[in-house]
């Protein structure tokens, strides 16, 4: 019993014991920790959002409606180029070959020589058969600025009329070697009748011009030479027969005149000196520049091309100094610096060595067309400078003339159906430094109606964005959110981007392959990764946003001039994290 | 007798520091043996001290979170704050996963009645398994806020089962060889009530690229239930029902030295009614990389398309039947009894669930009273710490109170760090005393 009761008290001791240890145990519990407040739990999600993609083309078309971006050939690649195409209008030159209206006269002793003495009456057998015959030959000159061989006209008449002072009949065969039929080649022949004894006088006959050519070299005096110009030969043959009665004197005169009436040349053969040829003068704004805004650019290797093709029989100069280019306040000419004037065309007007004629080469063969190219770059001209200057509009003030620098001796042709087409093309390749030149390329939706939804929820909100850059320009972004009227909410500054690294020549070294890699050859380059962060109130305008625009502003300051290709581009892409809390009705804050 | 101690006692701490114990080993409860009608839940070998008995309902909770509150809550620097810091935990995990279980057991019914050579016991139990093999890279890189980290990869390969069933049956334990041989079996009737798992050979992974688009692979992604799903209790069904066994044995080798062995949850249930699969249909790098800016589509809608026939289509389809086993344990325990009072216990327990698992060694001293049994046990956990559990059965008239815990150590340390618990306790009604 004892030691039962010695085990019992053990056993309560050891109770006892534990209890008070598992009781001071559970009073000595530090609860605290649970006592703390929980913050709600939330959860970051990372979504892509999309990409962009640009092209460095479009970008630059971007800048300006009127803006044509091209491609230039550099060392086989393709070099994006401002192109502006201009046409000139040269269609005012039907009366290139211009014949004033004139007239030619003449006169000849009709009776010197015929036995005739004095102022008589005629008796009957006084002159053998009482008729005489006399020829008389003459060479006319035109009244041109030109050395005109050969023409024929669409329009005109030539006139002609003949008075004699004799009161004998008197026939004349009047020829014209210098003008021949079209039909049948045979040379103008006209009978004329005066003081007619028998029948009616014919002393005038007027002729289309249309119908003849005219030959206006021919001599009459020396009708093989073939070596007169702007000359009309005349040959009349006359007969007289007298009758008795008749008063004639041995001082009678027969008289010509010759009319030429509104005459207008189809073709013409011979020497147009340097007779002035009509070019419109054209302009054309550079509202590209006007873009710019504040960033400045300039270009290297800026070129004018002058195309021209041509039917004429002559050559054509145009005045080059007279190009220019203006801002509306200063007004740049085009200055020629050509170190090697035999070959591209320009040459110094009459050795003037300020001034310089581009030469559009004339045609050697009639009804056909001779091309010509006259470039202007920065090795003959200023033209970098006068688009350098950020001109509004640019200036084609030509002066054109036939045969520049050859005054004489030349060998021309001209039909009224020649043309002359003539285009200016200003390339700008874009071998450029750029100065803060910025482009708005077109805002992409952003759809941000499920951004309110969440927004009580909405701890935080970052937009995410990825740069790949392979055009070899630095640059910044900036991304500006847009209501539906396109009204900026707010803007952020996104991300600096490094410029593509060049080669030796100039170009890019990076490109951007068909998934949006970023690569050198075949190493991937990483991209820029700017994050965005979006304050509360930038959470709260979002339910209002619709697009975002990224500006694009691209700087080579302090750097060399980049060379930028049409396959150069920037990739823009564009994530969104979001911290959200788990239970949207907290009080947790 | 003092070098037998000894013996035993570095026997037992050698094993102990040479093996990882695991959790939910139910070792304290284990080494009340015969004092507590409700071990005959991890040893059916039973040999009561009273001639009847009748088990209030009680519960059993072991839970191995795999870590503590303390890693999952960290301050906010600066205030008095707590946040969920899944990265923390993240960080915690060593390997690529952390193992986290809870194993709920409530006693519904428990009678005993003790034989001239063994006893017969009856029980009705209410279980429920839940083991969640939690990937690093999984769900727990995805709360980590996975989804906003760029080159991150979420392989959701989460290993998630949970069931929940009912078990009835008889206990019978026999005694031989003038009681020196005892061997006891539980048969019991398994009904279902429901089941939930993620395919072990499917994986959903999705790269979060440098620029936060996505690519998807997944092989073989879905998640089964069966039973009970929340809503109509007529899925409730005996059609998911199975057998289980356990077995065991004890010897007396010499007066005091018994050993005992011990398996448990032999079985499985087979699921028949509302069978459903969830469903990611199998894609190969799958790109979701948002919309062209420069186009009319919408992002939402590009999202849309992901889950589109023909991209990661997710659905439901009926699934096929299916066996799940029980998570079966196996306890081998060696005792000796000093003076009919001291009892040395070496037991090694085992999980034969997790194949990957090794065993939990402990060693356990009890005070052994006509009525009352205490005791303390050194753990061995399978994170390699050592845990101390406390084990205590007393009887105060026809009431007897049972309490055990594997985890006693952790009480003298931050509740906030505790990673693991393992805490029994019930109330009996014991009637007579037959010895």
């Amino acid at each position: 019993m004892k030691k039962f009761a010695q085990k019992t008290r053990i056993h309560l001791l050891v109770l006892v014991v534990i209890s008070l240890n598992i009781t001071s145990c559970s009073e000595s519990f530090d609860t605290s920790f649970f006592e703390k407040e929980i913050e709600s739990p939330s959860l970051a999600l990372g979504l892509k959002i999309g990409h962009s993609e640009y092209t460095a083309s479009a970008l630059f078309e971007e800048i300006g409606d009127d803006l044509s971006v091209g491609r230039y050939d550099d060392n086989g690649k393709s070099l994006i180029s401002f192109n502006y195409s201009q046409s000139i209008n040269s269609d005012g030159n039907t009366d290139f070959v211009k014949v004033e209206d004139q007239t030619f006269t003449g006169d000849f002793n009709l009776l010197e020589n015929t036995g005739l003495v004095g102022n008589v009456a005629y008796v009957t057998g006084v002159i053998t058969d009482d008729k005489a015959s006399k020829s008389f030959q003459e060479n006319q000159t035109l009244d041109l600025e030109y050395e005109l061989t050969a023409a024929n006209f669409s329009e005109g008449t030539f006139k002609i009329a003949l008075e004699t002072t004799t009161e004998a009949q008197t026939e004349i065969e009047f020829t014209i070697p210098s003008l021949t039929r079209k039909s049948d080649g045979g040379s103008y022949n006209k009978r004329f009748v005066l003081n007619n004894n028998i029948g009616t006088d014919i002393t005038e006959i007027e002729v289309d011009l249309i119908d003849y050519n005219f030959d206006f070299s021919y001599d009459i005096f020396n009708p093989s030479s073939l070596n007169l110009f702007n000359t009309i030969a005349i040959q009349l043959d006359a007969v007289i027969t007298f009758e008795a009665g008749d008063n004639v004197s041995d001082d009678d005169k027969l008289s010509y005149t010759i009319g030429l009436n509104t005459p207008k040349a189809k073709t013409a053969y011979g020497d147009f000196k340097e007779a002035s040829f009509n070019i419109e003068n054209e302009s054309f704004d550079l509202d590209f520049f006007n873009e710019l805004g504040d960033g400045n650019i300039s270009f290297e290797n800026p070129t004018l091309k002058i195309t021209a093709t041509s039917g004429y029989g002559f050559p054509i100069g145009l005045t080059l100094e007279s190009i220019s280019s203006t801002d509306g306040i200063t007004t740049n000419n085009l200055a020629i610096t050509d170190a090697s004037p035999n070959d591209d065309q320009i040459e110094p007007i009459n050795g003037n060595t300020m001034n310089h004629y581009a030469i559009i080469n004339g045609n050697t063969n009639n009804g056909e067309t001779i091309s010509s190219v006259i470039t202007l770059n920065n090795e003959n001209s200023n033209l970098k400078d006068l688009l350098n200057a950020k001109p509004s509009q640019f200036n084609l003030n030509v002066v054109a003339g036939a045969n520049p620098n050859s005054p004489n001796n030349n060998s021309n042709f001209f039909d009224v159906d020649h043309t002359l087409g003539l285009d200016i093309d200003v390339e700008l390749p874009l071998y450029v430094t750029f100065d803060g030149l910025t482009f708005n390329p077109n805002p992409f939706e952003f759809d941000a109606e499920s951004v309110d939804e969440l927004e009580e929820n909405l701890n935080s909100l970052d937009l995410i964005l990825l740069t790949r850059n392979s055009i070899p320009l630095s640059g910044e972004i900036n991304l500006d959110f847009l209501d539906q009227n396109g009204n900026i909410l707010f803007s952020k500054p996104a991300s600096l981007m490094e410029g593509a690294p060049v080669d030796e020549n100039g170009f890019s070294i990076y490109h951007l392959d068909e998934n949006g890699a970023l690569k050198q050859d075949s190493n991937i380059i990483d991209p820029t990764t700017t994050t965005v962060k979006l304050d509360t109130d930038n959470i709260k305008d979002l339910k209002n946003i619709t697009h975002i625009q990224a500006a694009i502003e691209f700087n080579t300051t302090d750097v060399e001039a980049a060379k930028i290709q049409s396959t150069d581009k920037v990739r823009l892409d564009l994530s969104l994290v979001v911290d959200l809390s788990i239970n949207g009705d907290d009080d947790n804050n | 007798m003092k070098n037998l101690i000894r013996i035993i006692t570095i026997t037992a701490f050698t094993v102990l520091l040479t093996n990882s114990a695991k959790a939910q080993s139910q070792i304290s409860f284990f080494h009340l043996g015969d004092y507590v009608q409700q071990s005959i839940d991890v040893s059916p070998v039973y040999i009561p001290k009273n001639s009847f008995s009748f088990g209030l309902p009680g519960v059993s909770i072991s839970s191995n979170l795999g870590f503590s509150p303390s890693d999952l809550l960290t301050e906010i620097p600066g205030s008095n704050k707590l946040e969920l810091n899944y990265g923390n935990v993240k960080n915690k995990v060593e390997g690529d996963d952390i193992n986290t279980s809870v194993i709920t057991n409530f006693n519904i019914l428990n009678l005993a009645f003790k034989r001239n050579h063994g006893s017969l016991s009856f029980f009705v139990n209410l279980k429920n398994n839940t083991n969640w093999g939690m990937s690093k890279n999984g769900l727990l890189n995805l709360l980590d806020d996975g989804l906003a980290k760029p080159n991150n990869t979420i392989l959701l390969n989460d290993d998630i089962h949970t069931t929940t069933y009912v078990e009835s049956g008889f206990g019978f334990t026999q005694q031989f060889l003038n009681d020196k041989l005892a061997v006891g079996i539980r048969v019991k009737y398994l009904l279902g009530i429901n089941d939930g798992a993620t395919n072990k050979d499917g994986e959903a992974q999705v790269d979060i690229n440098n620029d936060y688009s996505w690519t998807i692979n997944t092989n073989n992604a879905y998640a089964m239930s069966a039973g009970y799903n929340g809503e109509d209790i007529e899925h409730i069904s005996f059609k998911n029902a199975g057998i289980g066994f356990d077995i065991g044995a004890s010897y007396e080798i010499i007066p005091n030295l018994v050993i005992e062995a011990a398996v448990n949850d032999i079985g499985s249930i087979t699921w028949k009614d509302n069978l459903r699969e969830y469903y990611l249909e199998d894609v190969s790098n799958l790109e979701y990389v948002g919309t062209d800016l420069n186009s009319d589509n919408d992002v939402l809608e590009e999202l849309e398309k992901l889950t589109e026939e023909g991209n990661l289509e997710v659905g439901e389809r009926e699934g096929e039947s299916y066996k799940t086993s029980l998570a079966t344990t196996s306890y081998v325990s060696g005792s000796y009894k000093l003076s009919k009072i001291h009892q040395f216990r070496v037991t090694v327990f085992n999980n034969h669930q997790f194949t990957d698992r090794e065993s939990v060694v402990a060693l356990g001293y009890n005070v052994d009273l006509k009525n009352t049994t205490y005791g303390l046990v050194g753990i061995k956990n399978d994170q390699g710490k050592i845990d101390y559990g406390l084990n205590l059965a007393t009887k105060l008239g026809p009431l007897q109170f049972y309490l055990a815990t594997d985890n006693f150590n952790k009480i003298f340390g931050p509740l906030e760090d505790i990673n693991q618990l393992s805490f029994r306790t019930g109330v009996n009604f014991v009637f007579g005393y037959k010895k």
